[in-house]
């Protein structure tokens, strides 16, 4: 059934904030790169003792006739997604039409590469404060006459599908005897 | 370890020795005038005891300092590291902002710190301290810096602390010998070589943010981060205070401090206070910031802030 055609494009999709007009107009030496993680628009399939990302259109060929809307309808692929988003249904995000390509609430496509834009148009505040730094993070230099800036893509730090920022285990602790006295007394 | 640690309490401490001068005299002045006398010790050599104050010294006597720190780096850690002054930058003053509602108290922070600054990998020490709170209270002093559990608990929420780079620093003005002082762009710093180790600074930070090498600081030699400035991250002597520099070493060349750098959840906002379009202004004007101890008077150059 499936006559694979690999998407074995560069991992790391990069996308110029200044083409997105996402951050504001900066007149400065060097830019900002949003770097996603993953290759967006793909699906992650073992093949041997290789990962591929394969492009979603490779296996949706044709329109289903009945598609699932919601994860408890998966029955036969993707069932191990982990879905926490609200009440979207996939139709929400992904274009029914063409599966290689997302789709915006007023029906117009978006290609992944893109992907800010979807989630802009539901969190309003997020992507403001993210377009002036005070959300998503970013590395290299606060002076852009000095040196470039990446930013981290929402996806990096949301799963579109289970969105909420996972817990973890922290660094450890200092292990000096010298805090102050009151706080040693609280640990106990 | 102990061979070092002998050799430096063996002979009587010259900080020690000075901080009871200075005690008896009670004259900042005094203990200023007479520090290269009463810090005399067998190990330190000529030219250490020869060093000026930090401000007083030339561009040559401090590339011949720079370059014996380098030396006594090789000679005592085995790195091969390389060490600058670097001075603040024109137009800049520089601010940091912490988002409180994205925080969720991993240490990764910390962690950076211990790395980028050369801590002593014993105490595992570090210019950040994160502290847990409890939902609802807002004063640190009550908070558990130790703890050691899947984060963020249920109803806990996390406040890093680290030198909020006070206007009005109560550190600066309780040094006997002015070992430490805050530059143009903001930054207070600590002259390692010239500090006394009488702990008052440590005593009148609100903040508890400086730090007092009691030992030696021990790094194993593969993992010292040789890219270190005078005034910052390199190798700080037994019996000196230390703190949060703001990663001036990174900072005044444009970069991004570690802590940022290394928070997963993007809550540090760092940038230049001077620059109307930066975004630490823009938090500054669209997020209700709030800075810790307000009414001690000390001015920081440190916010924090919660969403909405
Ligand atoms: C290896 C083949 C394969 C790839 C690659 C693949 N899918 Fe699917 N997908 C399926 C199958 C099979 C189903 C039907 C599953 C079911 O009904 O239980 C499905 C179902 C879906 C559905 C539910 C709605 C529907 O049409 O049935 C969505 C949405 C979806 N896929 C999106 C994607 C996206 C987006 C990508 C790329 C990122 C992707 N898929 C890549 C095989 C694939
Ligand atoms: C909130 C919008 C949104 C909803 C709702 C959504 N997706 Fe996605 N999905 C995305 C985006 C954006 C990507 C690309 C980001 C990535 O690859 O991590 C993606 C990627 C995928 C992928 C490939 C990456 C992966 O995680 O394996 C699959 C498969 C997929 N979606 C299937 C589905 C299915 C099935 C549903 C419904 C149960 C669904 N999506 C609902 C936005 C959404
Ligand atoms: C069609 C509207 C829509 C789109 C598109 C959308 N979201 Fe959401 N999102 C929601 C809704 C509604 C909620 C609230 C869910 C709830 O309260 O359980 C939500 C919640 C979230 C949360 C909070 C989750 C939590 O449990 O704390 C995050 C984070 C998030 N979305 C990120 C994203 C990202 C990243 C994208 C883009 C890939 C995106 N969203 C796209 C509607 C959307
Ligand atoms: C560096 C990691 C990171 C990136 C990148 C990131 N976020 Fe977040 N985001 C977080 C963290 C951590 C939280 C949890 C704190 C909170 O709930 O405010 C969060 C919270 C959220 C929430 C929930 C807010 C609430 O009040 O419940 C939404 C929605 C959201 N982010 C959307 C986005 C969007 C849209 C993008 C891309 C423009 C994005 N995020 C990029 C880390 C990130």
């Amino acid at each position: 059934m499936m006559a694979v055609t690999l998407g074995c494009q560069d991992f790391s999709s990069k996308v110029d904030v200044t083409e997105l007009s996402s951050e504001p107009e900066q007149k400065t030496v060097h830019n900002t790169q949003i770097v996603s993680s993953r290759n967006l628009g793909t699906l992650e399939v073992q093949l041997g003792d290789r990962t591929e990302g394969v492009r979603c259109g490779v296996c949706h060929t044709t329109t289903n006739e009945s598609p699932a809307n919601r994860p408890d309808e998966l029955t036969e692929f993707h069932t191990e997604m982990e879905f926490g988003h609200g009440d979207l249904t996939c139709n929400a995000c992904h274009n029914p039409e063409d599966r290689d390509q997302l789709r915006l609430a007023d029906g117009r496509s978006l290609a992944f590469e893109n992907t800010l834009l979807l989630c802009a148009q539901c969190h309003g505040p997020q992507m403001r404060d993210y377009r002036r730094g005070a959300h998503g993070g970013m590395k290299g230099h606060w002076d852009l006459n000095k040196g470039p800036r990446t930013r981290n893509h929402c996806v990096n730090c949301h799963d579109p599908h289970d969105p909420a920022f996972p817990k973890m285990f922290p660094a450890p602790p200092p292990r000096d005897r010298l805090m102050p006295k009151k706080k040693e007394e609280a640990d106990h | 370890m102990s061979d070092s640690e002998t050799k430096e309490t063996a002979g009587i401490s010259r900080r020690t020795m000075l901080k009871a001068g200075g005690a008896t005299l009670g004259a900042a002045a005094f203990a200023r005038a007479f520090a290269p006398l009463t810090e005399w010790k067998p190990t330190t050599s000529v030219d250490d005891f020869l060093q000026k104050h930090y401000k007083e010294m030339s561009k040559t006597d401090m590339d011949s300092v720079l370059r014996r720190l380098e030396v006594e780096t090789k000679e005592n850690y085995g790195a091969d590291v390389s060490i600058e002054d670097v001075k603040p930058l024109d137009g800049v003053k520089f601010g940091y902002a912490l988002n409180l509602s994205a925080c969720i108290g991993c240490r990764k922070c910390a962690d950076a710190c211990h790395k980028e600054n050369n801590h002593d990998r014993a105490t595992n020490n570090s210019y950040i301290r994160v502290f847990e709170m409890e939902q609802g209270s807002i004063n640190f002093e009550h908070g558990n810096a130790t703890y050691d559990h899947e984060v963020p608990a249920d109803g806990k929420y996390y406040m890093p602390v680290q030198c909020q780079q006070c206007d009005n620093p109560p550190c600066v003005k309780v040094c006997p010998v002015e070992a430490t002082w805050k530059e143009k762009d903001g930054i207070v710093v600590v002259d390692y070589d010239w500090c006394i180790g009488c702990r008052y600074c440590e005593a009148a930070c609100p903040y508890h943010a400086r730090r007092f090498n009691w030992k030696k600081p021990e790094v194993p030699a593969e993992e010292i981060n040789p890219v270190q400035a005078y005034l910052a991250n390199r190798m700080r002597p037994q019996g000196t205070m230390e703190k949060c520099h703001f990663c001036l070493h990174r900072t005044r060349k444009g970069r991004m401090p570690a802590c940022l750098e290394a928070c997963p959840t993007g809550a540090r906002v760092f940038g230049n206070l001077l620059d109307p379009e930066s975004e630490i202004r823009w938090v500054l004007a669209n997020k209700r910031v709030f800075v810790l101890k307000e009414d001690v008077g000390t001015v920081p150059s440190f916010f924090y802030f919660f969403d909405q």
